[in-house]
C-alpha cells in the first residue's frame, strides 16, 4: 500500500480547491494518508486492499456476477454513464438496502451515493453513532465531514466535481457482524487512530524544520 | 601673502565681494525654519519618487522575464523542440493535479489532458506504452484503461483487478517479456 504523509497544508490545499463546500465549513479534518490503493467505493465497503467500480475491465474490482458497464473499445469515447442502481445492487451484496433518511439511526449503518449528469461518482459511510461522514476523495487523504452536503458540487460532469447525495443506503449493525465488515471498520478506526497519532508526531517535527518549496 | 595694510584691506574686499560677508547675509529664525522645511519636504519627495522608480524597474524586469519565459515556451512549441516524453509529462502532471480528487474513471478519462495523450499515443503508440509503464512505477498514475487500447494486450488477471500494487507490477513483467524499449 502507498501511503505517503504530506505536509498537512498541502493535503488540505488540495482538498480545498476540489471542494468549495468545505471552505465555508470549518468542521472537516484528514483522517488518512494520502493513498492510490483504494477509492471511495472500496472505503465505503469497508476495504482498502482494492479499488471498486462496476465496469467490465480489470482495473477495478466488483463483486462477481452483477451487472457492470461496458466502455468503448476505443479509450477517447467516454465511459457510458455508471447508473447508481449498480452501485445499490452491489452494496446489496454486503447488506444494505434502499433507504430516504440521512440522518442517524441507532443500529443502522449508512451510506451515500453521489452522482451527476455523468452518473455515480462518489460514496460517503457514516461514521460510528452518526459523528460525521467518511470520504475517501479519489487518491486523496480521507476525511471526515460533518454533512454530506460539504462535498457535494455541481451536475455538469465535466465540472470535475461530485454533483448531488443520489441514493441513501443502510443496513443493520448485526448484518455488518455477518459480513465481517464491523471488524474491518473496527479495524481501520484504530489504524486511523495511528495515523492520526502520527500527523500529530509529523507536525511538531514540520514546525521544527520549515518546509521550503523546491 | 599681503605684505601691507592696503593690500590686507584690497585682498579682503575683493573676498567679500566675491562670497559675500556670511555675517550680514545670515538667515532670520523664520526663514531658517522654512528653509529646513522646504529641504524635508524635497527630500520626502525624492524619496518617493527614488521608491516609485525602483518598482518601475522592478515591475518592468518581472514583465521581461515573464515575456522571455513565455515566448521561449511558445517558441519551443513552435519549434517542436520539446520531447515526446516532455510533453506527455506535463500532460500527466496537469492530469493529476486536476482529477485527483475523482474516483470515477469516467470522469477523470474525459479530462482535456487524458485526451492529449490519447493523442500522443496515436502518433507512436510503443513510445507511449513505455513511457506509461515507466510512468506507473514513478508516479503510480492509473494508465491501465489507456494502456491495454495501446498494447493491445491486459496481463491483469481477474484475481489482481483492482490491487494497484499487483497491477502495476504485472504490466511491469509484461513490458521485460515484450523487450519495449
Amino acid at each position: 500500500m502507498a501511503a505517503q504523509f504530506r505536509p498537512t497544508f498541502v493535503a488540505q490545499r488540495s482538498l480545498l480547491f476540489a471542494f468549495r463546500n468545505l471552505r465555508r465549513n470549518r468542521k472537516w479534518r484528514l483522517r488518512s494518508p494520502f493513498s492510490d490503493s483504494y477509492q471511495c467505493i472500496a472505503w465505503a465497503a469497508c476495504r482498502t486492499d482494492h479499488k471498486w467500480w462496476p465496469v467490465h475491465h480489470t482495473e477495478f474490482y466488483w463483486p462477481p456476477n452483477l451487472p457492470k458497464i461496458t466502455p468503448s473499445p476505443y479509450p477517447w469515447i467516454p465511459w457510458p454513464p455508471t447508473p447508481v442502481d449498480y452501485l445499490v445492487q452491489g452494496f446489496a451484496t454486503l447488506g444494505y438496502t434502499s433507504c430516504d433518511r440521512r440522518e442517524f439511526e441507532f443500529g443502522y449503518q449508512k451510506v451515500a451515493i453521489y452522482a451527476n449528469d455523468g452518473g455515480a461518482t462518489h460514496m460517503a459511510r457514516q461514521r460510528f453513532f452518526g459523528r460525521g461522514w467518511l470520504s475517501k476523495p479519489g487518491e486523496l487523504e480521507d476525511i471526515i465531514h460533518e454533512d454530506l452536503s460539504d462535498i457535494e458540487g455541481a451536475m455538469a460532469a465535466t465540472a470535475w466535481q461530485y454533483g448531488q447525495v443520489a441514493q441513501i443506503l443502510k443496513r443493520s449493525w448485526w448484518s455488518a457482524v455477518a459480513n465481517l465488515c464491523l471488524f474491518r471498520c473496527i479495524w481501520h478506526a484504530f489504524e486511523l487512530c495511528l495515523y492520526d497519532l502520527w500527523w500529530r508526531i509529523l507536525k511538531v517535527k514540520w514546525k521544527l524544520i520549515p518546509w521550503k518549496p523546491i | 601673502m599681503p605684505t601691507t595694510m592696503t593690500e590686507f584691506r584690497n585682498n579682503l574686499e575683493s573676498i567679500e565681494a566675491r562670497y559675500g560677508d556670511p555675517h550680514q547675509n545670515r538667515m532670520s529664525l523664520r526663514h531658517r525654519f522654512l528653509y529646513r522645511k522646504d529641504c524635508q519636504w524635497s527630500r520626502a519627495c525624492s524619496i518617493v519618487t527614488r521608491n516609485r522608480n525602483r518598482e518601475h524597474d522592478w515591475l518592468q524586469r518581472r514583465k521581461r522575464q515573464w515575456f522571455l519565459r513565455h515566448l521561449s515556451h511558445v517558441i519551443d512549441r513552435m519549434e517542436g523542440s520539446l520531447t515526446l516524453e516532455q510533453r506527455f509529462r506535463e500532460q500527466a502532471d496537469k492530469w493529476q493535479k486536476e482529477t485527483q480528487h475523482l474516483s470515477s474513471p469516467s470522469q477523470r478519462m474525459m479530462h482535456p489532458s487524458y485526451q492529449a495523450i490519447l493523442g500522443m499515443g496515436n502518433e507512436n503508440p510503443r513510445e507511449i506504452v513505455s513511457l506509461m509503464i515507466r510512468d506507473m512505477q514513478e508516479h503510480r498514475r492509473p494508465w491501465f484503461w489507456a494502456l491495454s487500447y495501446f498494447a493491445q494486450d491486459n496481463p491483469v488477471s481477474q484475481s489482481e483487478a483492482g490491487n494497484t500494487d499487483k497491477m502495476i507490477k504485472a504490466w511491469v513483467n509484461w513490458e521485460k517479456v515484450q523487450r519495449l524499449p
